[in-house]
Formats: structure tokens, sequence, C-alpha cells
């Protein structure tokens, strides 16, 4: 593959896949309970 | 009342029914091809901000409003504003309206399923052109001619509707288990699709055509709008969907970071399956001696005939492969038709009051026949019309106004110190002013400059009058949807 198409393949994959990994750390860090513990 | 509605078995299924909603034929099909339309690799920098400014915003929002208000879209906006009941009446019509012919679209895929294991389409390109065109849909030649009825497009249609149903009649959480596998089966297929696609020679050739990005194509109105309306397309927006969905999940259930993950999940799905397609594109470039962008044809054309031209190339194994593929577009698009029954399904239970049971089969009993039109020579072109007008001036207008009704009536910052208060992630004001002002404006200067282009040149280059169709389409179900939200409720 050509540089920028290399350029555009980190920038897709950081914003996107990185994106998803950095909100589901988050979520799975939420203090708040979830809901099917609390029906537990 | 609000503990005898349904729910969902677990924060996953919610997730995974959410993603499955918004991953579908718009994914494997709709964003490769609009990618290459739109300049490739440059396409990506206007989707990511079509993502940003309208899409996560406005699933925000349809998250909010249907946890909130625990209720389908017309009760849903009732509670937010006692006028706006005929947004969520106009979103649910749009999308029962979507559902028929998106199921047309998979009884398509019934068939190339079916044929796949003979490799019916035929050998060469001209074969399966005329397969696709003449021997399954049978062109008439123009909209304005239906003809008769193409039998195999009708058993697929009674065939896709029956799938339909069956995943539906259990209720949200067996529907939470069917997602499991209507979500977990096309991404291994797609993995499977898109390691064959890598290892084809010719394969580098079509991904620099889809990374490589050409900035002067920024400058062109026109690849904003495909950003925008692949947004509103590929995430479910505007279809009621997002809010019946969350409307089955606790009122203190996380909102933003569900909103983030699974929008995300989503256009990574997309990106993902952009390699499946243009390795493949590249690969059959090589083999027919052409540059990529040679090598499509039309927007449906690319899955339904370029794909079994690419299977047919492959050195091996080219049934199992296909039928792989046409197994892959068929579990999208259930995934993504029962999610556009079950607003149309809930909407009508929340509001009257009638047993599921019974209002189930007859929305699929409805919806199949409303789809018979499309089965016919001449339904080729109503699907396209349709989707165009569905697309582009409906869900447009249904976002748009609720971008208002919340953001000025019932208050964006009221609504955001809800999703604070419930949700892992918190949002701040930015949230405010996308739905406020960023999106609607850019929703209506879409939708505006959509018009204009309408009235002047028509629709890609069918007759002025199936424009004024389309046109008078939308009318009457906005029509239907006042007379709805005027009609006296049950007790649900």
């Amino acid at each position: 593959m050509n540089g920028s198409a290399i350029v555009m393949l980190v920038f897709a994959v950081v914003i996107l896949y990185g994106g998803l990994v950095y909100f589901m750390i988050k979520a799975a860090k939420g203090k708040r309970p979830k809901p099917e513990e609390e029906r537990e | 009342m609000a503990n005898d509605r349904e729910r969902w078995g677990s924060r996953s299924s919610f997730i995974f029914a959410a993603v499955g909603a918004a991953i579908g034929l718009g994914n494997v099909w709709r964003f490769p091809y609009i990618t290459y339309q739109n300049g490739g690799g440059a396409f990506l920098i206007p989707y990511f901000i079509a993502l940003i400014t309208a899409g996560i915003p406005l699933m925000i929002l349809e998250y909010a409003v249907g946890q909130k208000t625990q209720g389908a879209p017309p009760v849903a906006l009732k509670k937010i504003w006692k006028k706006a009941e005929w947004i969520g009446w106009f979103a649910v019509v749009l999308v029962f309206i979507l559902a028929t012919y998106y199921a047309t679209i998979m009884s398509w895929a019934v068939n190339y399923f079916y044929h796949s294991f003979t490799l019916a389409w035929g050998r060469t390109g001209g074969e399966i052109n005329a397969f696709f065109n003449q021997a399954l849909l049978g062109k008439s030649g123009s909209p304005g001619i239906l003809g008769g009825i193409q039998w195999p497009v009708l058993v697929g249609l009674a065939i896709t509707w029956i799938l339909i149903y069956l995943a539906l009649f259990k209720g949200v959480k067996t529907l939470g288990k069917i997602v499991y596998f209507t979500v977990g089966i096309p991404w291994l297929i797609l993995i499977i699709m898109v390691v064959r696609g890598l290892t084809l020679p010719g394969a580098v050739e079509g991904l620099n055509f889809y990374l490589t990005p050409d900035f002067s194509v920024l400058l062109q109105p026109k690849v904003w709008l495909a950003a925008y309306g692949q947004i509103f397309f590929t995430l479910s927006l505007a279809m009621g969907t997002l809010i019946v969905y969350a409307s089955y999940m606790p009122e203190d259930s996380d909102i933003s970071a569900n909103a983030f993950m699974t929008s995300l999940a989503n256009c990574g799905t997309s990106f993902f399956a952009g390699f499946a397609v243009f390795s493949t594109l590249g690969y059959l470039a090589q083999s027919m001696g052409v540059s990529v962008p040679e090598v499509t044809t039309s927007g449906l054309g690319l899955a339904f005939v370029t794909y079994p031209t690419a299977i047919n190339l492959l050195p091996v194994a080219s049934q199992l492969f296909g039928a792989l593929f046409f197994l892959l577009l068929l579990t999208l698009g259930i995934d993504s038709a029962f999610s556009q029954v079950e607003p149309v399904v809930g909407s009508v239970v929340d509001k009257w009051g009638l047993n599921k049971k019974w209002v189930l089969p007859s929305i699929c009993i409805l919806g199949f026949l409303v789809g018979i039109p499309y089965t016919t020579r001449g339904g080729f072109y109503w699907v396209d019309i349709m989707d165009h007008f569905v697309c582009t001036y409906g869900l447009t207008l249904v976002g748009f106004l609720e971008c208002i009704v919340i953001g000025y009536i019932f208050g964006a910052s009221e609504i955001r110190g809800y999703i604070n208060s419930v949700s892992d992630v918190r949002i701040g004001p930015w949230w405010d002013v996308f739905i406020k002002v960023i999106t609607p404006i850019v929703l209506g200067v879409s939708f505006v400059m959509q018009f204009i282009k309408l009235v002047q040149k028509g629709y890609s280059g069918y007759p002025m009058w199936t424009a004024f169709t389309g046109i008078g389409l939308v009318i009457v179900l906005i029509i239907i949807s006042f007379v709805f939200s005027t009609r006296k409720g049950g007790n649900p």
C-alpha cells in the first residue's frame, strides 16, 4: 500500500477501534451498577 | 405500568440488538459503494465528521427519549411534547415503508443464496448481469410498466417475512438471544471474506483505491450530503428503532456509553467490510484487465452483479464462498429488517393496548402485501425510488424535527441532565450545541439542497412524475401520521 493509504488506515483505526475500546473501558470502570446486576 | 413493560435480558443483549439494528446492508454494500463513488479515502473524513456531529448526538438523543419515556416513538414524543406525537408516527410509517422494500432486497438475497450452491448465475459478467436483471428481476425498462409478478422474488419475500415474524414473536428477551447470532454470524463471515480478499492477487490495488485520500472532492457538497445520508441510514437514526429499543431498558440504564459503543462498533464494521469489498474489487480489476473504478456498475449491482463475478473468479471453493457471502447479506438484512418492524408493532401496542400476539402477524402480513408490487418486473425501480424518498427526505425531516422538539421545547440541557445522571460517560454542553444548532442546520441544508436538485432534475433519470409520486408519498405519510396522532388511545 502507498504511504497516504497507510496514514488513512492508521487514522481510521485509531478513531473507530481506539474510540470503541476507550468507551468500553470507561463503561466497564463505571461505578454505577449495571441493570442486570440490579435485578440480581 | 413501566414494570409490566418487556425488558432486555441484559445490557449486552441491548447493545447487540442496537448494533444489529445498525449493522446491515448499509455496512457491507452501501458504505463501500458510497465510499467508492465519493473519492475513496477522502470520503472517510466527512464520514467521521458526520458521525461526530450528527450520528452520535442523535443516537444519544433517541436512546434518552426512549429510555426516559419508556414508550415507542409516538407515545415517547407525546410525553416530551403533547403536539409531537405525529412526529413519532411519521417515523413509524416511514420505517414501515422502508421495511417493505428492504424485505424485497432480502428476497433477492434469498434467491442468490439458493442459487449460490450451483453458481446458477452463470460464468461471465454478461451472464451474471442477465441473471440479475432478466432471469431474477425481469426488469421492465421503466417504473411506469409494472409487468407481471416475478414468482421467485415473491417466494423470497414470503420467506423473509416469515423469518422476521419468527425472530420477533417471542419478544425482546428472545430477540436479545437471536441477535448474538445475527450479529455474530456476519462478523464471522466478514472475517473469512476479508482474509480471502486480502490473499487474492491485485488486492493491494483495491485497498489503495479504498484508502488513498483525494482532498479535492471535499469541496463538493454532494460528498458531504452522501456522508450524512450514509450515517443516518447505517445507524438507523430517525426510524424509531433506537427509541423503541431503548424503551425496553430500565429508566436508570446507561445511555451515553451505549451510544458511543454502538455507533463506533457500527462504523467499525463498515470500515472492516470495506476491506472485503475493495480487496476483491482489486482482484477483479486485475482479472478483467481494467482499473478499480471501471469494475463496479450501479449501487445494487455491486452486491448482486459484481460479487458473483468475483466469486466465480476465486481459485477454489466458489460455491462455499458464494453461499457464505449471501448468507452474510441475508443475516445482516434480517437483523435490520426485524429492527424496522419492532417500532411499528411497539407503537400500535403502546397506543391502543392491543395484544402483540395479533399485532405482529398482522403487521407482517400487511408488510408482505404492501411489498408485492416490488416483486413485479417494474419493482426494482420502485425500490430505488422509495429508498430515495424515505431516506433523503423522510428520515432527514424526522431527525430535524426531533432536534427542534428536544432542543428548544423540552430543553436540551434538561435531557442532558437525565443522561448524565444514569450514564457512565458524562456528556458536556457540546451536546446541547449539536442538538440545538449544528445538527438541525446540517440536516435542514441537506434537505433543501436535495429538494432543489430534485425539482430541477428529477431523480436519477426517471420520469418527472416519479419525483412527484415520491413527494406525494411523503405528504400522504405526514397526513396519516396526523390522523393516527388524533385517534384516541386504548389502555396499554
